[in-house]
């Protein structure tokens, strides 16, 4: 018994597909016997805009994935980071007894009850950020399609 | 999980949603497309779906903003020349080499599709879902969905052959 292997489609059987494709009607199935077709070297130009349009398609279906949008998770880790930066250069522990001390434009501040006060502040505006990270990831996770 | 609270909850808005966005667009075709095109971005990011305690609310809400953002751009589109080819930039001689490279090509025919058509190709030829399942999602017909698709799909190789063909 012999076996026969699969050939690549005809150029009358892609004819018939691309029509179908351009009708919306082709399954994934054919769309991937009407792309093994249109790899090939040396086909007629009448064909030059599937095989764009097809390379195109699968060097995109290669490349993308689910990558994130690393440009702007960055941005947006790096606001994070300035704040809470910001945040931590507001008070500072300057003894090794760890008496809660903040600095307010260069000036020393030791009353515990402002201290206080100064840290919930800048706790409040880590979390602002915090949600505006949530905010711009959820419109990446939106866009990046 | 969090497909199944796409399904469970969101699809079933999808008359309500009808409801609203042809009050807002008034055309029954403009609606259908602005449904559409909610639902298949609320799919996409269903993943998040589950911290959100009325994922119904926020539905409509993105239903809502879409159909105002349609419409500003409806306003913008008659504040400027009328049929605009998106071709255009290639009357300009320098359009053809500033655009050599076929993958710009593409991406910028791409981008300039309408947002059902452009969402419903990369979908299909990117992603490779079936045209039953983006019908399933998005609570349409397939043969709605082919339609979109066979429209962007022929104007991706118009605009293509305009452009290659300078």
């Amino acid at each position: 018994m012999r076996l026969k292997l699969k050939k690549t489609i005809t150029a009358q059987e892609a004819d018939a597909l691309i029509n179908k494709y351009y009708d919306g009607t082709t399954t994934n199935t054919e769309e991937e016997r009407l792309r093994r077709f249109l790899r090939q070297e040396g086909l007629p130009s009448k064909y030059r805009a599937e095989q764009a349009i097809f390379g195109y398609f699968e060097q995109q279906a290669a490349g993308k994935g689910r990558a994130v949008r690393l440009v702007t998770v960055c941005r947006a880790a790096a606001m994070v980071a300035v704040v809470t930066l910001a945040g931590a250069a507001l008070y500072k522990f300057a003894k090794p007894d760890y008496k809660a001390v903040a600095y307010v434009d260069g000036r020393q501040i030791t009353d515990k009850k402002t201290v206080k006060t100064l840290a919930e502040n800048t706790l409040d505006n880590v979390l602002a950020a915090d949600n505006t990270i949530e905010e711009q990831l959820g419109q990446f996770a939106e866009i990046q399609f | 999980m969090s497909k199944e609270i796409y399904l469970k909850n969101i699809l079933p808005l999808r008359s309500r949603l009808l409801g609203i966005a042809r009050g807002m667009l008034y055309e029954e075709q403009d609606a259908e497309d602005a449904v559409q095109e909610v639902l298949l971005r609320i799919w996409l990011v269903s993943d998040s779906l589950g911290k959100y305690d009325n994922p119904q609310a926020v539905a409509v809400a993105a239903l809502k903003n879409h159909c105002l953002d349609r419409l500003k751009k409806v306003r913008h589109e008659q504040a400027m020349a009328e049929d605009t080819d998106i071709a255009s930039d290639s009357d300009n001689p320098y359009y053809a080499l500033e655009h050599k490279d076929t993958e710009e090509i593409l991406t910028d025919i791409i981008d300039k599709l309408p947002s059902l058509q452009q969402m419903i190709i990369k979908m299909k030829d990117i992603h490779n879902y079936e045209v039953d399942e983006i019908a399933h999602i998005t609570g349409t017909t397939a043969e709605a969905v082919r339609m979109n698709l066979s429209r962007a799909r022929r104007r991706v190789r118009e605009e293509y052959l305009k452009i290659s063909e300078r």
